[in-house]
């Protein structure tokens, strides 16, 4: 038994040395900064000489400024667009599902992953270009069908009224990203069976698709959608490349992310951009828990 | 389902349309980066002759460098990444020491935390560790975040091989490295080819972190020379879509060399990972 013993605890040894790395490596780079952040953000602390601690203060500003609202607002916009912005990959994964040719819906797959493996920010510089005012295509394009006239320029990105709209539509059908192929995965799991005998009670394509494919995508429907969510909340380095640290006309298209960027590397306050950081850490958490609780209910 | 022709062509109809608006980004940037500037002010919907193929070695003369930069950074980044994550899945999946559960929601409470919220503090910790302005600012941070997520998906994947193949290495004496590598390594490798082409699309659209930790030209990415190149006053329409052109090829390449691991392997680590 001795002997058994040891070996398990030489074993032990062994194993605790696989795990050694990745755990320094992310006390360090994850945890250490963790802490950090939430230290500071009862700090005033310009990220070098003055560190001095605040208690509340930067709560209690942070509660008083309405940019910080108006970040949130606009997340809220782009969350919204997002939800109808993931009806197009499901119906068109439900499309492909449904051609017969083999060939054509092998050709089909392969050609929904090639846009997809442009660098999205590749992606989002070349949208750019389309809503160039004075040479992008978009205007070129208003131009050439007689829409607006020959010198005239719609200001996408910078017109107030227009930035949100404009960075909502970019990306247009957004079949791309994972969204089509995971539904599609999700759809060939249904036997043939079911539908055969769908077709015996005289189910149309209608009453298949809910009765049928919209419960076994679900689950799928579901994954997308949280991660969709909570990646949308963080997100904003898309609003930085096409609007720059200032977030468009008035900070217009300003969401949390770009404003801890601007807060703390533009105007030096980084206690008060790891306190906004705190704030899209609860957030976050709360949606997470809030989700989780979802998926376990329904299942 | 028999096919009804009406029907099925309409199908065919709504797949093409979307996949029209889908390539319209890769079509203006292939012809728009064939043109000078006089031809895109005349026309620049339709390819026009000649082709300027001079503006990808100007773009090349500008950005060839940070490329291989990017490169590095994405290769090393993901290996780093891999070999990491496959020691720590293996740990999670075969032994059950104490804490090992403990050390395991330690790892995935990580998934939880919004990277944004990092980016100050960050910062200061690359700064005073003096890694600023060099590669590991980039590579250490990205590998540290990565490892949640992978030893996630891996630890699924390991603790489905059967016990039977680990009992061989083991009557052989082989430790649990050698487990790894004539066990796991070969029977993951889909999902670890996966798991890395994801990471490499990661680093080859990270901007920010250059963007704050990267000084230095010689030492800058693809994607900060990008922006740079955008962000000029002038612009040579050709040259900037060549730029863009050059920036995507290795991750066009990439796809060719592994076209059905993406095809197949992200639809069935999708539905495994539910």
């Amino acid at each position: 038994m001795g002997n058994t013993a040891l070996h398990r605890f030489r074993t032990h040894w062994a194993a605790y040395g696989l795990i050694l790395l990745p755990l320094a490596l992310v006390l360090l780079f994850e945890y250490q900064v963790i802490a950090n952040g939430i230290v500071h953000a009862f700090y005033r602390w310009d990220g070098d000489t003055v560190e001095e601690f605040v208690g509340l203060r930067n709560l209690k500003m942070l509660l008083r400024d309405p940019e910080v609202y108006h970040s949130f607002y606009v997340i809220g916009i782009f969350v919204a667009a997002n939800l109808v912005k993931m009806l197009l990959p499901i119906v068109a994964a439900v499309v492909l599902h449904h051609i017969v040719s083999e060939r054509f819906g092998y050709i089909y797959r392969v050609l929904f992953v090639v846009p997809m493996i442009i660098p999205s920010m590749v992606v989002i510089l070349v949208w750019k270009y389309f809503y160039e005012p004075n040479s992008g295509m978009l205007n070129e394009f208003l131009r050439l069908i007689g829409a607006i006239g020959p010198s005239d320029t719609i200001q996408w990105l910078a017109d107030p009224g227009l930035t949100i709209t404009s960075l909502v539509f970019y990306g247009f059908p957004w079949v791309g990203a994972f969204g089509v192929l995971i539904y599609l995965a999700g759809l060939q799991n249904i036997s043939r069976d079911v539908y055969e005998a769908a077709e015996i009670d005289g189910a149309g394509p209608l009453r298949v698709f809910v009765s049928i494919e919209m419960p076994l995508i679900t689950t799928q429907i579901r994954i997308n959608l949280i991660l969709m969510t909570i990646s949308a909340i963080q997100s904003w380095e898309n609003i930085y490349l096409f609007l720059g640290t200032g977030g468009g006309p008035d900070g217009a298209a300003t969401v949390p992310g770009l404003l801890i960027f601007r807060e703390a590397f533009s105007h030096g306050l980084f206690g008060y951009g790891c306190a906004i950081g705190m704030v899209v850490f609860l957030i976050t958490l709360a949606l997470t828990i809030f989700n989780n609780q979802l998926v376990r209910v329904r299942k | 389902m028999r096919g009804r022709p009406i029907r099925e062509l309409s199908k065919h109809l709504f797949v093409l349309g979307l996949l029209f608006f889908a390539f319209v980004p890769i079509y203006f940037m292939l012809e728009i980066s064939l043109k000078d500037n006089k031809q895109f002010a005349v026309n620049p919907w339709l390819p026009t002759m000649p082709f300027h193929w001079e503006n990808y070695a100007l773009a090349w003369q500008q950005i060839g460098g940070t490329i291989f930069n990017t490169a590095f950074i994405a290769i090393v980044t993901t290996a780093l990444t891999l070999v990491l994550a496959t020691l720590g899945a293996f740990f999670f999946a075969r032994y059950r020491v104490p804490g090992a559960r403990w050390l395991f929601w330690l790892f995935m409470a990580l998934m939880m935390y919004p990277p944004v919220a990092n980016m100050v503090p960050m910062f200061k910790l690359i700064t005073s560790l003096g890694l600023y302005n060099t590669h590991f600012a980039l590579i250490l941070p990205a590998t540290a975040a990565a490892q949640a997520f992978n030893i996630y998906v891996l630890r699924n994947f390991i603790e489905d091989i059967p016990q039977d193949l680990f009992d061989a290495v083991e009557i052989d004496g082989g430790g649990a490295l050698s487990e790894i590598r004539h066990v796991v390594v070969p029977l993951s490798l889909p999902i670890l080819g996966t798991l890395g082409i994801i990471s490499i699309i990661a680093q080859w659209n990270n901007f920010v972190a250059p963007l704050l930790y990267l000084r230095d030209s010689n030492l800058q990415t693809v994607s900060v020379a990008l922006m740079n190149l955008e962000g000029e006053y002038t612009r040579d329409w050709g040259q900037l879509m060549a730029g863009y052109m050059l920036a995507s090829l290795p991750l066009i390449a990439l796809f060719c060399f592994c076209m059905n691991l993406f095809v197949k392997g992200l639809s069935a680590g999708a539905v495994k990972g539910e």
